[in-house]
């Protein structure tokens, strides 16, 4: 949901001024050695301290406290039972070696690896693991972690190194669930930590330990010389080649754009905005792309709100959006136009983009027939009773506007009118907006139940009680959660990603893409998902 | 010395109106700590995790109760745990209290430095053309922000010449450049108000008299008129400490320096009550303060206003 954060007036003027600082001091030396570093022995690799900018302080370090930290760094001080493979979509070992999973996907048993310690020295045991889940359902943690581990009826430790995990009722993507750092597992000790002092201090297996968290300055971490568990997928043995990871707090855009143009007291941001990208670019930065593996920006419709209980409104507005127009003006091209429910990343992608094409003419005769003929000398249409085709959003930056402005060619009009951060979740929550918005990371379809499911879910779409066909998108939502057949799965997905985008439950818009940017002395960090992987990371010598 | 027991009193009453107007304004604007928390949380049951939340910070609480446990905490010193940081208020912002108290103190020092050497150099200068363009400069100064100064001189100082760190310098020249972001505007205002308060004492009769008894053109300037027209520029300081510290914010921010302003946007932005009271209460303590002190400067300043008066 944070994925594009409102800036304001004051970035703009920075970036402006950026823009004529570089221009005025490039000119000399752009491009330069990128890809030059590939050939670099392996021994060579070693050392170095690698400086991250963070646009804000992520309030704690411990993902399963705090939102967000996921993405940074958190994964790199814990590990998870299994890891999730981006190319081959596959869940693969990690902490665990092997797992069986119940055909009736309510009971996982585990295997785990038997040469794991975490950072205070204790090893990775059953017990361990256990005391992990059962710590992310305590009252006061307040992330995604809590309802990874909802549900879960029983966990038993057969022996050692084997753990049992019951669910009450089925659920398949706890797997891919448990892929995210959300659940990393944390030593004993931590896990019994209060959640107060968890979110400030963490002892993981992962390959660099906690040296220091002051908030709103740093966050110091050190490799962990002894690594030697990283998933098969990096090829990679032993410790970590970064010495330390230094995680800068740098509020400011232009300056951390800066400071990393320098590389002095940055070699690597995140979370660049698209307007800065041909900038960093020509200051000689390398850029990298990862397309967000589950949603991206995402409108779910309010299908009780009185301007769009009417099917044919709701499939104008899905029709009414030039996405490949939206992504360019938007995004600067960075950000994929949506061909479904689910980003192409998705294990479970389901192409919808029939359903999706641009068709004005349509659209306007879908809104006729619903009846908004006349319109307004405000361009707006209205129907019989004089009402005004006039929806209200949460949101209010450039893709919002973008959208505003295309419909707006339909007769509609879009009111963006945010809610305060603070407030977000429960303004969305609670049904006073026609068009809301949703963004979800995890690379499993689940989140669409998560998403849009009435038994079990947060029915964004607010399904109405005689609307039948939102009680058979419920059902296809329930079921794919309860079917571990890959086969099978991908059938329901398929039918309720139909429905979602048929019916317009949601309008999908754009596959949100996350920028990266670093210097060109830095090589071969691996995104996952969108999580920073440091284990390949290298510094190349100055 | 009465009136005095009697300002401090109304000093007491202000401390307390900030802090109960901070209180009821944060608890009106829609959205509370617990939503902050949440934010960001894409699972699925995100109402659930507001619930337990709300619980569990007390905010399911009838408000007047909370009110009530605010104030009486905090006249024992106690504001409560940051939600974010999870640790006393109070430390939280004692320990970013010094930075932004050195960022606006130097800063003031400077704009009172840069304002009364333009306005002395105004009245000293000869030539019309330097007058004329030194007179145009306060303006100017008035109208850049301090975030767009400080770019400017980040840019110079970080980016193009390495003297500074870009983030989070801790040196004294860091410091330094950071309060000329400050003490730009400041100084702007400064020397636009002391230059019109010259003028006004350079045509008065008591200036003829020094004229006539041929003292120099710099001591008349810098000895008598100068001190008869720094007395609104004194009363004007209390304000200017005001926009000192809302310059801070945005200082802090571009400089990526712990602060006051900083810690305050981040509070309010996430509804961390308790570091939102502390702040307020202590900005309204600073404010009673200053104030209190500018009056008792006057008659050090002139004699004709007594403390008793």
């Amino acid at each position: 949901m944070f994925s594009s954060r409102p800036r304001h007036w004051l970035t703009a003027v920075g970036a402006a001024l950026a823009l004529l600082a570089t221009a005025a001091c490039s000119g000399s030396g752009s491009g330069g050695q990128s890809g030059a570093g590939a050939d670099v022995a392996k021994k060579d690799r070693y050392g170095g301290t690698l400086n991250i900018g963070l646009s804000a302080d992520p309030g704690g370090v411990d993902a399963a406290v705090v939102n967000q930290v996921w993405r940074t760094v958190a994964r790199a001080l814990a590990d998870s039972l299994v890891f999730y493979n981006p190319e081959t979509k596959k869940v693969e070992p990690w902490l665990a070696t092997s797992w069986t999973v119940s055909k009736d996907a309510r009971t996982y048993a585990f295997e785990l690896r038997d040469d794991v310690t975490f950072h205070d020295g204790t090893k990775l045991t059953a017990k361990v693991v256990k005391a992990n889940l059962e710590s992310l359902n305590r009252p006061g943690i307040h992330s995604s972690a809590k309802t990874i581990v909802q549900g879960i009826s029983k966990i038993t430790t057969p022996s050692e190194h084997k753990i049992t995990v019951e669910f009450a009722e089925p659920n398949a993507a706890f797997l891919t669930s448990l892929s995210r750092a959300y659940v990393g597992i944390v030593s004993q000790k931590t896990a019994e930590l209060p959640v107060e002092k968890r979110q400030k201090w963490l002892d993981g297996s992962g390959p660099f330990y906690l040296e220091e968290y002051t908030p709103n300055q740093r966050i110091v971490l050190k490799k962990r010389k002894d690594y030697d568990w990283a998933p098969k997928y990096f090829e990679h043995q032993g410790s970590a080649y970064l010495d330390e990871v230094v995680y800068k707090i740098i509020p400011e855009d232009s300056v951390r754009n800066g400071a990393v143009i320098g590389d002095d007291e940055l070699q690597f941001i995140y979370w660049v905005n698209a307007k800065y990208v041909t900038q960093l670019k020509s200051a000689g930065l390398t850029i990298s792309k990862t397309l967000n593996p589950a949603t991206g920006l995402e409108l779910p419709l309010n299908t009780s709100s009185r301007f769009l209980k009417d099917v044919r409104v709701r499939q104008a507005l899905q029709i009414g959006v030039d996405r490949e127009q939206f992504v360019k003006i938007a995004s600067g091209g960075v950000d994929q136009p949506a061909t479904g429910p689910l980003s192409k990343d998705n294990p479970y992608y389901s192409d919808q983009s029939k359903l999706l094409k641009y068709d004005a003419k349509k659209a306007k005769s879908l809104l006729e027939q619903a009846g908004w003929t006349r319109t307004g000398s405000d361009g707006i249409r209205r129907n019989a009773d004089g009402e005004r085709l006039s929806l209200r959003a949460p949101r209010d930056d450039a893709s919002l506007q973008v959208l505003q402005d295309q419909w707006k060619k339909l007769g509609i009009e879009l009111v963006l009118d945010p809610p305060l951060a603070a407030e977000a979740n429960e303004a969305l929550l609670s049904g006073k907006y026609d068009v809301a918005y949703w963004y979800a990371s995890s690379p499993d379809p689940d989140v669409l139940r998560a998403n849009y499911g009435t038994t079990d879910g947060s029915d964004r779409s607010f399904v109405a009680d005689d609307d039948k066909t939102g009680k058979e998108l419920d059902k296809l939502l329930q079921e794919q959660n309860q079917t571990i057949d890959k086969d099978e799965r991908q059938a329901l997905v398929d039918q309720a990603s139909r429905i979602l985008v048929d019916q317009a439950y949601e309008v999908p818009v754009s596959n949100d893409v996350d920028i990266w940017a670093h210097s060109p002395r830095l090589h071969d960090i691996t995104p996952v998902g969108l999580d920073q992987y440091l284990i390949n990371a290298w510094l190349a010598k100055k | 010395m009465a009136r005095y027991g009697l300002r401090l009193l109304y000093g007491v009453i202000v401390v307390w109106g900030a802090f109960t107007g901070a209180f009821f304004l944060l608890y009106i604007v829609p959205g509370d700590a617990a939503g902050g928390l949440t934010a960001g949380a894409d699972g699925a049951d995100v109402e659930q995790l507001l619930a337990e939340q709300r619980e569990l910070l007390g905010l399911d609480r009838p408000v007047l109760v909370q009110y009530w446990d605010a104030l009486t905490g905090a006249l024992q010193g106690d504001f409560g745990q940051s939600v974010y940081q999870r640790r006393p208020a109070v430390e939280v912002y004692f320990e970013s209290f010094p930075e932004t108290l050195k960022l606006a103190f130097l800063g003031l020092l400077l704009a009172v430095v840069l304002g009364v050497t333009l306005s002395v150099l105004i009245e000293l200068t000869d030539w019309k053309w330097a007058r004329e363009l030194l007179i145009s400069l306060p303006p100017v100064a008035v109208s850049l922000p301090p975030f767009l100064v400080g770019l400017v001189l980040l840019q110079v100082f970080a980016f193009q010449l390495h003297w500074i760190k870009a983030v989070g310098d801790q040196s004294f020249l860091g410091l330094l450049i950071a309060s000329v972001a400050l003490a730009v505007a400041g100084g702007g205002s400064i020397s636009q108000l002391l230059t019109a308060n010259l003028r006004g004492a350079l045509t008065s009769p008591y200036i003829e008299t020094a004229r006539n008894w041929g003292l120099s053109r710099f001591d008349i300037v810098v000895r008598h008129a100068l001190r008869n027209a720094a007395l609104p520029v004194v009363t004007s300081l209390g304000t200017t400490v005001g926009v000192m510290v809302g310059g801070t914010v945005l200082t802090e921010t571009v400089f990526s320096r712990l602060g006051v302003g900083r810690l305050v946007v981040d509070a309010v932005d996430g509804r961390d009550m308790p570091v939102v009271l502390v702040a307020v209460t202590m900005s309204a303590v600073i404010f009673v303060v200053v104030n209190l002190a500018v009056d008792a400067v006057y008659p050090l300043l002139d004699k004709r206003i007594s403390w008793d008066g």
